[in-house]
């Protein structure tokens, strides 16, 4: 029931809190506290430790913490992003080898005529890997481009429409590197997949329109 | 338009690998755009049904604040009392919840305590053995009965710690009438309910103080809302719908803003990859289209044909993208629900027919807005020219 | 549709046409004055870049001349929308390309049988009407053929039957042997006679001699003019 909560937390050190709100009439070292975080040197050991302390202390509950890094609010969310981030690349992955059929399909004479003059398949393929390299760089740096300067403008449209701070896109440097180092790789090999089956067919068949 | 159709699907299978990368594309970006569609409503429509299969349709609370974050209402008997007793009320149930400790012999853990007044409770349901009949019984969440090792007809040591009673009252015996499941648990929740008069001879207090009550009416929910708010200044009066938004204005915006923005940038990438494989599909055979318009096709036939061909692009993928959207809308749910604080029967994504419509709509849109270049390009075709252009090259 | 006043299938009078280049206009064709009659067999040569296909492309309707008339069965064609113009080329006016431009994704039947899908002709009908042009090119036996299963000469028989689907008065073929080697290119040329022979009227443009002495008028152009008429 409290998930649509806004929570307002005021943080303070244990002794101030005490002074602000402290009952003169209670002894001092008599208060009482909601809950004690216990760091343990081994974490695999809290199950036991929380069903000893159970034990051994009727009228404290011990449990074991949600441990940083598994099921916190924020780690689901990173994972969740990164899921459709992975869908997201497949799709492109998909759109992309459509593409990349299609630009090499246009050069299908070209190619049939290198063949013919004697060229090897591996040699034309190379030659279509570093075109592939600098098309795929070329386009990651565009995104990237792109990428920073829709960054402001989509933040700053939802912030208007939702009435929040919040910041829906930051493109980081490590965000950054880990698109050019998906995007160009993949570019490449695209057109790279997209020449090799081009080239298994007859150099003859190539060439004739 | 079957003639145009025949002859779009005879044009997109002369290419049998693009085409199908293209409608798995399509499928692809489709089930993430449907995910993002159910996202949008999921947990709100998820809360409502959770709400409604309660079977209650108005709360009762203290405060202008959700049923169980605000202070607690002071007068309950009175105030359930005064309610139960208004035209367009059927029932009213007093909630009150509280902290317990359970024992068995071997395990002990610490947990909900929650006591429901009105008869009969039910606002749970009974998985196995019964619901509360007479004496010191309470029910059990599944989670519980597995970690304290329960079964129906067990017995358990219960020491309750309420707000306004001693702060060690003596422990007291239960017996595990059922095992239910609560609709608001999450799924690691320990939660044992009872009467509101044995959680509160637990407790060592007397009646009157409850987190909220639930009402139902006999059908005209905010008829009844209107009445208990008049017969009561002092209370706040939720229907079902008043909580919904109330729920909307809180913390479930995020997943709202987040499908919004992928929605646009899902739609906006196929739109974009649609018009390229279009556009280059159809400079790639220009002269076969201004051969056609020299035999006599007229320029809305060869709009047509292409128009068509992108409709069936994208209604093939779009109709791949519904089961597997789905499935990939099952496995972000997995993702979202190990969130902390996440009741076990609340869902992300919930499929609904107006999501479908939408979604539906949005490709529709996709594919008639893709097709508009690489149309305008056939369209615009000069016939001699592009006949020429081609004997020479 | 019935002949025009002058019984001419098509007739342009004083059609020129101008393209414009960045380094200035371009006149491919200057005030040329021609009718064809129906069942007339003329060829039009000259050599590359002398307006010839252009003149053939006017007279079919696919491009509009610049000055001048072109009256088509009659009907000033300048008056006609979009729409009229692809009718009367669907109806009317069939055309042979040098580079075939049959559809790849269709059998030699179906790319037949397009031109009559388009014109409305009822599937039973145009079916056999396929079958029986094929027949008629020599080709009944391919009619399940895809283009790449035929060769440069079965193509361009089949582009021939093609044009003939909806029973044109006016055939225009534009280097219809361009693409193919002599003796196969002898063959498309008797059948093209055989297609005029049976009442087509047909304008061959070419720079194939023999080709062109198969006609019996004979145009030749240069600079955009015919500089020289011939009949045999």
């Amino acid at each position: 029931m409290r998930l649509g909560r806004v929570p307002r937390k005021v943080r303070l050190h244990l002794p101030d809190m005490l002074a602000l709100t402290g009952d003169p009439l209670t002894p001092p070292g008599t208060e009482t506290v909601g809950t004690i975080n216990v760091a343990l040197a081994d974490p695999a050991d809290a199950r036991a430790f929380a069903a000893d302390v159970n034990t051994r202390t009727p009228g404290v509950f011990a449990g074991r913490a949600i441990r940083p890094g598994s099921n916190g609010t924020f780690v689901v969310l990173e994972r969740f992003h990164l899921a459709i981030a992975i869908v997201t690349i497949v799709a492109a992955t998909v759109f992309l080898l459509a593409l990349s059929i299609m630009l090499v399909d246009e050069r299908r004479g070209t190619v049939g005529v290198l063949r013919l003059i004697g060229l090897p398949s591996r040699r034309i393929l190379l030659q279509v890997l570093l075109e592939g390299l600098l098309i795929a760089g070329a386009g990651a740096a565009f995104g990237l481009a792109l990428a920073f300067v829709s960054e402001g403008l989509i933040n700053r449209f939802f912030q208007w429409r939702y009435d929040t701070a919040l910041v829906f896109v930051a493109v980081t440097s490590r965000v950054a590197a880990l698109c050019v180092a998906i995007a160009v790789p993949l570019g490449a090999a695209a057109i790279v997949t997209a020449s090799w089956a081009l080239l298994r067919r007859g150099a003859l068949r190539l060439a004739r329109r | 338009m079957r003639a145009p159709l025949a002859f779009a699907w005879r044009s997109l299978v002369r290419q049998p690998a693009r085409a199908a990368l293209a409608i798995l594309g399509v499928a692809a970006v489709g089930a993430l755009l449907l995910d993002m569609l159910l996202l949008s409503e999921g947990l709100v429509l998820s809360m409502r049904e959770l709400l409604d299969r309660m079977g209650f349709d108005i709360r009762v609370t203290a405060v202008e604040a959700l049923p169980g974050s605000g202070p607690d209402l002071t007068d309950a008997p009175a105030a359930a009392a005064a309610i139960a007793a208004l035209p367009g009320v059927r029932a009213v149930r007093t909630i009150r919840s509280e902290g317990v400790e359970l024992w068995t012999d071997t395990v002990h853990s610490g947990g909900i305590f929650l006591g429901v007044g009105g008869e009969p409770a039910q606002l749970w349901t009974i998985l196995r053995g019964r619901d509360l009949a007479a004496g010191p019984e309470l029910v059990i969440s599944e989670y519980a009965a597995d970690l304290l090792h329960l079964e129906p007809g067990d017995t358990v040591t219960v020491r309750a710690s309420c707000d306004g009673g001693p702060e060690a009252p003596p422990p007291a015996t239960f017996r595990v009438a059922g095992i239910v499941e609560l609709p608001f648990d999450t799924p690691d929740a320990v939660t044992a309910g009872t009467t509101l008069a044995s959680l509160e001879a637990a407790c060592g207090v007397t009646g009157g103080i409850a987190d909220f009550l639930a009402v139902a009416s006999t059908g005209d929910a905010d008829a009844a809302a209107a009445r208990i708010r008049a017969a009561r200044p002092d209370l706040r009066v939720f229907t079902n719908d008043e909580m919904i938004g109330l729920v909307q204005q809180g913390g479930f915006t995020y997943f709202r803003q987040i499908s919004t923005v992928l929605t646009a940038v899902t739609v906006s990438f196929a739109l974009l990859l649609i018009t390229v494989l279009l556009t280059v599909s159809v400079n790639q055979r220009l002269a076969e289209v201004a051969a056609l318009r020299a035999l006599g096709f007229s320029r809305r036939r060869v709009v047509l044909d292409v128009l068509c061909e992108s409709a069936l692009i994208i209604g093939l993928g779009g109709a791949l993208s519904l089961p597997l959207g789905l499935l990939l809308a099952s496995w972000l749910d997995t993702i979202l629900k190990r969130m902390p604080a996440i009741p076990a029967q609340i869902h992300f994504f919930v499929l609904e027919p107006q999501a479908l419509a939408a979604h539906a709509a949005l490709l529709a849109a996709t594919a008639l807005v893709a097709a508009v270049y690489p149309m305008q390009i056939v369209a615009r075709l000069p016939i001699a020219a592009t006949l020429r252009n081609e004997v020479i090259s | 549709m019935t002949d025009g006043p002058n019984g001419a299938v098509v007739s342009a009078v004083g059609v020129s046409r101008a393209f414009s280049m960045p380094a200035g206009p371009v006149v491919a064709v200057r005030d040329v004055t021609l009718t064809i009659a129906p069942g007339e067999h003329t060829a039009i040569r000259g050599p590359s870049g002398c307006g010839k296909s252009t003149l053939l492309h006017i007279l079919g309707c696919v491009d509009a001349p610049t000055s001048g008339s072109l009256i088509f069965d009659g009907r000033d064609v300048a008056g006609l929308s979009d729409r009229a113009r692809s009718l009367l080329r669907l109806r009317h006016i069939g055309f042979v390309f040098q580079r075939f431009f049959l559809l790849p994704m269709l059998t030699a039947a179906e790319n037949v049988e397009l031109p009559q899908a388009e014109a409305g002709v009822a599937k039973a009908e145009r079916r056999h009407r396929s079958l029986e042009l094929l027949d008629y090119v020599g080709l009944g036996a391919r009619a399940g053929h895809r283009p790449s299963q035929l060769s440069g000469g079965e193509m361009q028989r089949v582009a021939i039957a093609r044009a003939l689907a909806n029973q044109p008065r006016l055939l225009l073929a534009d280097e219809p042997t361009g693409e193919l080697d002599q003796v196969t290119g002898e063959h498309v040329a008797a059948l093209l006679d055989r297609v005029n022979a049976d009442g087509t009227a047909l304008v061959v443009v070419t720079h194939d001699l023999a080709l062109a002495g198969r006609a019996r008028r004979v145009l030749t152009m240069r600079d955009g003019r015919i500089e020289d008429e011939a009949r045999q």
